[in-house]
C-alpha cells in the first residue's frame, strides 16, 4: 500500500534519522491535526494531543505493516487517541455535544484571502458551529472524507466500520447540516 | 425520465456515484427543476465549506517538541556530535600528515611521523614491519591516505553498527 517513498521514509526514521522523522510530522501534522481539532473541544488540550499522537506512532512505526496508507493508519491513532481522551472526560461520543464558542473572527482569521466575501464567512461560521454540535462519529466522517479525501473503505479502516455503515453515517451528517443550515437561514429570514 | 432529486441523489450526484449517461439525464432535468436546482446548489455551497480547511494551525515547535519526546532529537544530536569529532579529527590528521609530506617541514615531520606511527601501530598489516619504533616507519604520501581512509571506515561501521542501534533500542 505504501510507496518506495514513504517505505524510505519509514526505514530512515527506524534507523534513528531525527530528520526523516521530522519529515515525516510536516507531511501528516495536517491530517491530525484536522481530526484532532475537529473532534477535541479545549484548545489548551488539542497542540498536545496532536504531539502524542505522533509520539505513540513512532514508538508503533516498526510494527506497521505497509498493510494501509501510512496516513490511514495515522488519522486511525488520532481517532482512538481523542476517544480516549473524550472518554476520560465522559464525552458522549453519540449524543450532541456543546461546542466552545466560534467567533466570527476565529474564522475569517483562518481564511488566507482576504477579498473572500463576507457571505462566504458567515457560512463557514454557520457550518463550524452546527457541525461542532454533531456527534463525533459524524464529524470525524466528515473530516476524513471532504478534508483527507479518504475513501469510504479507509474511513472504515480508521473508524472500525464497515464502508455501508460510513457511507450511511456520511449521507445522515450531510443531510442535518444541510437542514440545519437551511432553518438558520429561514430564521434570519424571518427577521 | 428523471423524478425530483431526494438529499441521497443529490449527494450521490455530488459525490459522481452516477453514471456519464445518468448524470446527463439528471442535468437535463435541473435545467427546468428550479425545486432541485435549489438543493442542488445548497449541497454544493456545503461541500464547499466542508472542503474548505479549517485553522488548525500547531506551534512553529510542534515538531522539535516530538523530537525531544520521543527522544530522537536529542540522540540525534548526540550521534551527529560524535560522529564530527571523530570525523574531524581523522581529517586533520590527514590534512596534517599530508602537508607535511609535500612541505617538508623537518621540525614538525618528526610530530608527524609520531602521529603516522601511532595510526600504523592500531593496523599492523599496513606497516611494512610491524615494529612500533619510529625508525621503522618510513610515512609515505599514500599510507597517510590510507590510513584516514581507514579510519575514516571504521568511524563508518562504529557509528553504524554500535552507535545507531544502541539509539534505536533506547526508545
Amino acid at each position: 500500500m505504501a510507496d518506495t517513498g514513504q517505505k524510505a521514509l519509514i526505514e530512515a526514521i527506524l534507523h534513528g534519522d531525527s530528520n526523516a522523522y521530522r519529515q515525516f510530522i510536516e507531511q501528516y501534522k495536517n491530517l491530525v491535526a484536522h481530526v484532532v481539532f475537529q473532534l477535541i473541544p479545549n484548545p489548551i488540550d488539542r497542540e498536545d494531543i496532536c504531539q502524542d499522537v505522533f509520539v505513540s506512532a513512532y514508538q508503533h512505526l516498526k510494527d506497521f505493516q505497509y498493510q494501509s496508507k501510512i496516513s490511514t493508519w495515522l488519522a486511525r491513532i488520532a481517532y482512538f487517541r481523542c476517544l480516549n481522551y473524550l472518554k476520560k472526560r465522559r464525552a458522549v461520543l453519540f449524543d450532541d455535544h456543546t461546542p466552545e464558542e466560534m467567533t466570527f473572527d476565529d474564522v475569517a482569521s483562518a481564511s488566507f484571502d482576504p477579498y473572500e466575501d463576507t457571505e462566504k464567512k458567515e457560512r463557514l461560521v454557520l457550518v463550524r458551529e452546527a457541525l461542532a454540535q454533531m456527534p463525533i462519529v459524524y464529524r470525524t466522517i466528515l473530516t476524513l472524507y471532504h478534508l483527507q479525501e479518504m475513501s469510504y473503505q479507509e474511513i472504515g479502516k480508521v473508524m472500525e466500520l464497515p464502508s455501508g455503515t460510513v457511507k450511511s453515517y456520511l449521507f445522515r451528517a450531510r443531510t442535518l447540516l444541510r437542514q440545519r443550515l437551511t432553518a438558520v437561514n429561514q430564521e434570519e429570514d424571518a427577521w | 425520465m428523471v423524478t425530483h432529486l431526494n438529499d441521497e441523489r443529490v449527494q450521490e450526484l455530488l459525490d459522481g456515484q452516477f453514471p456519464i449517461f445518468e448524470r446527463r439525464e439528471i442535468e437535463e432535468h435541473l435545467k427546468s427543476c428550479d425545486a432541485c436546482r435549489e438543493r442542488v446548489s445548497q449541497y454544493e455551497e456545503l461541500y464547499s465549506t466542508l472542503e474548505t480547511a479549517p485553522d488548525t494551525e500547531l506551534s512553529r515547535s510542534f515538531a522539535r517538541t516530538v523530537l525531544r519526546k520521543t527522544n530522537i532529537e536529542e540522540i540525534g544530536s548526540v550521534q551527529f556530535g560524535l560522529t564530527q569529532v571523530f570525523a574531524a579529527l581523522a581529517a586533520v590528521i590527514v590534512v596534517v600528515n599530508t602537508l607535511l609530506y609535500f612541505i617538508e617541514w623537518n621540525s614538525l615531520k618528526g610530530i608527524a611521523a609520531v602521529i603516522g606511527k601511532s595510526l600504523i601501530a592500531f593496523v599492523p598489516a599496513l606497516s611494512k614491519s610491524g615494529s612500533t619504533t619510529l625508525q621503522d616507519v618510513d610515512i609515505k604520501g599514500s599510507l597517510v591516505f590510507i590510513v584516514g581512509a581507514v579510519i575514516l571506515f571504521l568511524l563508518f561501521l562504529f557509528d553504524r553498527y554500535l552507535l545507531q542501534p544502541r539509539f534505536r533500542s533506547s526508545n
